[in-house]
């Protein structure tokens, strides 16, 4: 599904953000990328929905190799995968429900798609009965259900997390990588940047560690630090 | 929604949260087209003087006295072939003292007894610029005596259209920068005020066309708006200043308005429009890295 071949990376000359990465997620799977700060967690995700593009490899997403794409078939490859991010980036003058559909909206989406698809995402999420609430009156947790919803909404196959839990009380951030865990079932890709000990300890998944641009472990059912 | 609607709309908020800026964007690309559409009506009224007066424009030559007519007619037919020439028509030694002491003159009779006037011919001109250089030809032939050239008025009013447009010209591109800057300043604005939301769109997989289009559209509109305003004091100035000429200034004949409103239409429109979408296209450029 996601597969990263020699990738090396740097911001604007300086050293390398990412340096010979090779990585393949496979579809279905649940991946926790762990690292200290700037260690280029944020840089590996952003390359996958091609916010960055490699000084040299090839990352490969839906079997189509990412670096090569025209700048309008971008577009297309963002469709297939979702973003979260630590300061949920909610539209604060939209309610939940508008936050949600602006997605759908974006890709023109019809009326009755929306009625068809928002409730359905709103109800996965937990978060139903806030739908004409606006950001500033949710809790963090609220907000990153509706910054899910948002980013899943279009039935993409990938759903990406940078520090989704960043802004999150350990409850609230289990509670999320829960939900996270929950879309995974139901067949949805998931990679999850994080350097939340906790949540990655409870949930046993497979872990990427990356350390100084580079990949150092690679383990699956994993815990943060090597047991 | 259909696009344009949402194009629309979405130009509506554009416009409304940056009014202050929309209104000065607007203003500056009237001002321009107001520069622009009065150079197109001076000229317009400069073009028609000057076809009037060429029409006028002449070239008379007088010969020798005791030319023959043979002679005459072989240089006639001479002259006629000059390029720039659209016909020469003879004037005899007593046509032209009827025309200028007619018989109810009461010197006519002293005069012609008096004086000996020659025969000449008229040449009138296919373009007025070529008269001197026809005028200094015919003055080499050796049986003529005299060349008058007539259009002096025109070619100080050619030299005139010359200097206007070229004074025009730099005087409405200047404009047109400075329209094109605060159009595109004003985008600029607008784009900096939703950089959140177009961050999302990008995000959520908008193409390019759907992020550019209500900012383009919103160019267009500051375009369209300052054409009908420029418009409307275009018309409004004209007409009353062709009213004043009309009563005040006769032997001037100044264009119809009628005559020039639709060119000026049409003119100012397409400026205004392309002020507007290229002054937004440069900022959706600079600042929307979208495909």
């Amino acid at each position: 599904m996601i597969e990263f071949q020699d990738v090396t990376f740097s911001y604007n000359g300086s050293a390398p953000a990412l340096r010979d990465i090779n990585l393949k997620i496979e579809k279905g799977e649940f991946v926790f990328v762990v690292g200290q700060t700037g260690t280029g967690k944020s840089t590996l995700l952003r390359m996958v929905y091609r916010e960055l593009v490699p000084d040299r490899g090839r990352v490969i997403v839906a079997g189509r190799d990412v670096t090569k794409l025209r700048p309008r078939e971008v577009p297309y490859l963002r469709r297939q995968v979702g973003v979260v991010f630590q300061d949920f980036k909610l539209l604060p003058k939209k309610t939940v429900w508008e936050n949600v559909a602006f997605a759908l909206e974006v890709i023109g989406a019809t009326k009755q798609d929306k009625f068809r698809r928002i409730p359905r995402i709103l109800s996965l999420v937990g978060i139903s009965e806030k739908s004409d609430s606006f950001p500033h009156q949710l809790s963090g947790g609220e907000c990153q259900r509706v910054s899910i919803a948002r980013a899943l909404v279009n039935d993409p196959p990938i759903l990406l997390a940078d520090e989704p839990t960043g802004n999150l009380d350990p409850q609230t951030s289990f509670d999320i990588v829960q939900l996270l865990n929950k879309i995974n079932i139901r067949g949805t890709t998931v990679v999850v940047a994080t350097h939340d000990r906790d949540i990655v300890d409870r949930m046993h998944k497979r872990v990427v560690t990356l350390v100084d641009a580079q990949i150092v472990r690679d383990q699956e059912r994993a815990t943060y630090q090597e047991e | 929604m259909k696009p344009l609607g949402r194009y629309l709309r979405e130009t509506l908020i554009n416009l409304s949260r940056n009014a202050l800026m929309s209104v000065a964007s607007v203003t500056i690309i009237a001002a321009s087209l107001v520069l622009l559409g009065g150079l197109y009506v001076f000229v317009s009224n400069l073009n028609a003087l000057v076809a009037k007066e060429t029409a006028k424009a002449e070239v008379t030559a007088f010969f020798q006295p005791g030319v023959s007519r043979e002679t005459v007619d072989k240089r006639i037919r001479e002259i006629s072939k000059y390029p720039g020439v659209a016909e020469v028509t003879f004037v005899s030694k007593e046509e032209l003292m009827r025309r200028l002491f007619p018989p109810d003159n009461p010197h006519a009779a002293l005069v012609q007894k008096e004086m000996k006037f020659p025969d000449g011919v008229e040449v009138r001109l296919e373009r007025p610029e070529e008269g001197k250089a026809i005028a200094a030809r015919i003055a080499k032939i050796a049986e003529v005596r005299r060349v008058n050239y007539g259009a002096a008025v025109v070619e100080r009013l050619l030299a005139v259209k010359r200097a206007i447009n070229l004074g025009g010209t730099v005087a409405v591109l200047i404009f047109a920068l400075a329209a094109l800057l605060t159009v595109s300043s004003t985008i600029h604005l607008t784009i900096s005020a939703r950089e959140q939301e177009i961050g999302i769109m990008q995000l959520v997989g908008a193409t390019a066309w759907y992020i550019k289009g209500p900012f383009l559209l919103e160019g267009m509109i500051h375009g369209l708006l300052g054409s009908l305003v420029a418009l409307l004091v275009l018309a409004t100035g004209y007409g009353r200043a062709y009213a004043y000429v009309e009563q005040r200034l006769p032997f001037i004949q100044a264009v119809d308005p009628g005559s020039v409103t639709p060119a000026l239409l049409a003119l100012l429109l397409g400026a205004g429009v392309a002020f507007g979408l290229l002054g937004s296209y440069l900022s959706v450029r600079r600042l929307l890295h979208v495909g």
